[in-house]
């Protein structure tokens, strides 16, 4: 007779048992190792119809397990049954290749057949063993299941092979079964089937049959195996139960594989039936057999399984998927001209660190896919007492934008008309020294802090090596965006040269901060300004990076028609890069200006550039230290004092007679 | 198109209550804490289709002469299928995600190749990681998106087309209807509005639980 061939359990892991085995390492286990109880469930197997070839595919005789497996208070799903497993989560993948798997294996086993002798009941028939390793970085677990069955020397077989349920119970009996497993509160994974079609639980054998010849008994189970001609693995473990329990009327059973969760249309019952025997003398010691179950991986050999989730839990891939799909749709469908790579290669660098620009910059700028180097800088107001900011700004867009590299630095900038004091000097130079060296290693600096003169140093030192400037002011319902022109000696003779911060100043940035009211310090706005202008000001920049000529690019002409904004008319293919922006949120207008350079402007007139070229630093302290040095050294001061020659040369008429001389 | 109400209501008619294979299985689940971000949901087995041109040099060493060889079974896949309201077209959609036995989600060039897609169903299209499109049409076909509703990562076949579609199936329809007038005229109705949808979903995809 040919020997029963049992289908064997295949493991089916929902997502989400990684993703709470996740948390549970991260808050729970951490790193322990102990074993802890879980679950699974099974249901019956299911085939479907192959619609192309009309064939009957058998699907895998599937254990499942996911996220409610560690609840203990997860509720059973009506219809499925619950297994008992012990879970062991190693911390390291040697620990996990060196576990002693037989041990485990072994005391497992022991378990279920202890449980058996001591217990008489069924409740660990299906108990199951898995080890895992989760590489939390990479998103990658490692697996492997075992599903202990004991193995019976000589193996069972079967007489006449598995037939359909329909031909040895009729359709009536077969109803009834159905309905008394329905009307259970819990599903029965073993049951007994007498002849008139009465069902109870298997540990009640002796009781249920006790008036029944055996040839009228039938041991029934919740099959999970689709499969015709094979039994699913539960059965071995029932067998092994029943042989080692009732040893003198087992050794040929009847056996109902019970595989209807509903009653079919036409009497198409998919449940089995068949005689198995085995022929050996019934056992008459407790001792345990062997057992088999570690499960094979999809090439069939004994060994773990390893799946790859990082696709769908790095939160790193979903973004960059997010903005890259964002992106090359963009371009796909809208600008086909569009160069992306410009955007992304851009590293930029945003000089002050506030909720409002600074954050907000940071935000858009990932929307356009910048994705490198975003140190954020802070400038440490003194009446605040210098909160960093800077590195809480960081963490912060890291969360929005998990694919950022962005460090938060915290540092003061040094500003015209706020004496260093010696004591401090040394660091100042530091300071000083670690700004050089982070705009010189970004293309496009961002102005984003809440006084003027805290943007002079940085203004000087982007005009000096040639880096896009980008400045964003706000005022309580007013903003300015405005890049800066390049420097003069960058420029070709005649062209014209577009201005910077300071450029329409006639004064010089000096002291702004003392002596202001409390609001003007603050700089309170208006909430939906600060977004408009940090959104502004990246667009400004993509804009112009997708300009050929860059930095260079001219301003659109004053009275351009605006609707010509097209590549030709000296725009880029996202549009025209304006100079400057001045928004009036009461008026909802942006204004474009046009602002040309001044030559003798404090922030990026080539006196100034040359100077502190040549002396660096010492040229600096001498601007931090002094208010009157700026205006000396580009010739303002002369201004002041021709200009206040002038006004006072006129003749004030007054208005009644009589002339004061 | 639908109402939001509209969508609610036709829903609520075909689970529990369903003799066709597409409309079995589905339920209705309620955001925890809004209203009227309900949608349709259940989970289904497919496989992937076999290639005929791969030959499975296996060999299974069968040391247990009682365990079966399983090596043909195909892998079962899980796939959870949703159907939820678009508010912009005003019409249901299709949301699915489907992973393999080990919980890994399928990369899209995979799951076309499962029973959950009629083999012809992305004839002239484009494949790229994060979607399908059809040559000359500006919206994908079957794109990546966050389900409505739980947030989760899904895949989605594009809403655009369904109105057309259907409103020419819905006419013929109404011309054949021999009942109007009765009491229950507008359930009627909304059922079969659904039951359509879910003939037109069937066009690319296999529908049965």
């Amino acid at each position: 007779m040919p020997i029963v061939q049992f289908a064997p359990f295949s493991s089916l892991v929902q997502p989400s048992f990684w993703h709470e085995l996740t948390n549970i390492k991260i808050d729970v286990l951490q790193l322990s190792d102990a074993a802890i109880p879980i679950t699974g469930s099974y249901s019956v197997g299911r085939s479907v119809t192959d619609r192309e070839s009309g064939k009957e595919i058998a699907l895998g005789c599937n254990l499942s397990i996911g996220s409610e497996s560690f609840d203990k208070e997860a509720k059973t799903v009506p219809g499925s049954i619950t297994t008992s497993g012990t879970f062991k989560n190693y911390n390291t993948i040697e620990e996990f290749k060196a576990a002693d798997k037989t041990t485990l294996f072994n005391e497992e086993v022991t378990k279920i057949w202890d449980h058996i002798i001591a217990t008489r009941d069924t409740s660990c028939l299906n108990n199951f063993l898995i080890i895992t390793f989760a590489d939390l970085k990479k998103y990658k677990y490692y697996y492997w299941f075992a599903f202990p069955a004991f193995v019976s020397k000589p193996a069972w077989e079967i007489s006449d092979d598995w037939q359909s349920a329909s031909k040895e119970f009729s359709a009536e009996l077969l109803i009834k079964i159905h309905d008394q497993l329905k009307s259970r509160p819990a599903t029965l994974p073993f049951f007994l089937v007498r002849e008139d079609a009465s069902i109870a639980p298997v540990e009640e054998f002796s009781a249920f049959f006790a008036s029944t010849p055996p040839s009228s008994r039938t041991i029934a189970f919740i099959d999970p195996s689709p499969n015709p001609s094979n039994p699913g693995w539960p059965l071995r473990n029932l067998l092994a139960y029943l042989r080692i329990l009732y040893p003198q009327s087992t050794s040929s059973v009847r056996v109902l594989c019970w595989r209807d969760a509903e009653i079919p249309p036409a009497s198409s019952w998919k449940s089995r039936f068949g005689v198995v025997e085995v022929r050996s003398a019934p056992p008459n010691n407790d001792e345990r057999p062997s057992a088999v179950g570690w499960e094979k991986n999809p090439q069939g050999k004994l060994g773990p399984r390893l799946a790859d989730l990082a696709p769908m839990m790095d939160p790193t891939r979903l973004a960059d998927q997010a903005v890259d799909l964002n992106l090359k749709l963009m371009r796909w469908r809208i600008l086909p001209s569009l160069d992306l790579d410009k955007i992304s290669a851009t590293k930029c660098l945003l000089l002050g660190a506030g909720r409002n620009t600074g954050m907000l910059c940071g935000t858009n700028l990932n929307g356009m896919g910048c994705q490198n180097d975003n140190p954020l800088f802070e400038f440490e107001d003194c009446l605040e007492g210098g909160k960093p900011k800077a590195e809480c700004a960081a963490a912060h867009l890291k969360k929005i934008f998990p694919g950022i590299n962005s460090s938060g630095i915290s540092l003061s900038i040094p500003m015209p008309g706020h004496p260093i004091p010696p004591s401090e000097v040394a660091k100042t130079k530091t300071d000083v020294k670690k700004l050089e060296a982070l705009i010189d290693e970004h293309d496009a600096v961002f102005l984003l802090m809440d006084s003027r003169e805290s943007r002079w140093l940085p203004t000087v030192i982007g005009a000096a090596k040639g880096k896009i400037v980008i400045n964003a002011a706000l005022g309580f319902d007013t903003y300015l965006v405005m890049r800066h022109g390049a420097r003069a000696s960058a420029v070709p003779c005649n062209g014209a040269r577009l201005g910077c911060y300071y450029c329409n100043d006639i004064v010089a940035p000096s002291d702004s901060l003392t002596d202001r009211t409390l609001d003007q310090m603050c700089t309170v706005t208006r909430p939906g300004l600060a977004p408009i202008a940090a959104s502004t000001a990246v667009e400004l920049l993509a804009s112009l990076l997708q300009h050929p000529e860059g930095l260079h690019a001219p301003a659109p002409r004053v009275n351009q028609n605006s609707a010509s904004h097209s590549e030709e008319d000296g725009g880029s293919v996202l549009g025209v890069v304006p100079h400057q922006l001045r928004g009036f949120l009461a008026q909802f207008r942006n204004v474009p200006i046009v602002g040309a350079a001044y030559d003798r402007c404090t922030g990026c007139s080539e006196i100034v550039l040359r100077e502190y070229e040549k002396a660096g630093f010492e040229m600096m302290l001498k601007a931090f230290n002094d208010t009157k040095y700026l205006p000396k050294l580009t010739g303002l001061d002369a201004l002041y004092n021709e200009g206040e020659e002038a006004l006072e040369k006129i003749d004030w008429d007054e208005e009644d007679g009589g002339e004061d001389f | 198109m639908l109402t939001r109400a509209e969508f609610d209501a036709a829903c609520k008619t075909i689970v529990n209550h369903s003799p066709s294979p597409a409309l079995t299985g589905w339920s209705w689940t309620e955001h925890p804490s809004l209203l009227g971000f309900g949608f349709l949901s259940r989970t289904v087995h497919h496989f992937r289709r076999p290639q005929s041109s791969r030959t499975d040099q296996r060999h299974v060493i069968q040391e247990d002469e009682a365990e079966a060889d399983i090596k043909d079974v195909p892998e079962t896949l899980v796939s959870q299928q949703y159907v939820v309201y678009s508010p912009t077209f005003r019409v249901p959609t299709f949301y699915f995600s489907i992973h393999n036995s080990m919980g890994s989600p399928l990369i899209l060039a995979d799951l076309i190749h499962t029973t959950l897609f009629h083999p012809f169903a992305f004839e002239h299209t484009k494949l790229s990681t994060f979607g399908i499109t059809r040559l000359q049409s500006s919206f994908p076909v079957l794109s990546q998106g966050e389900h409505p509703t739980l947030g989760t990562p899904c895949w989605y076949l594009h809403p655009c087309a369904t109105e057309q579609a259907i409103a020419e199936l819905l006419a013929e329809a109404e011309a054949a209807d021999i009942n109007p007038g009765k009491d229950d005229a507008e359930m009627v109705r909304l059922r079969r509005w659904l039951e359509i949808w879910f003939m037109v979903l069937g066009s690319a995809v296999n529908t049965r639980p």
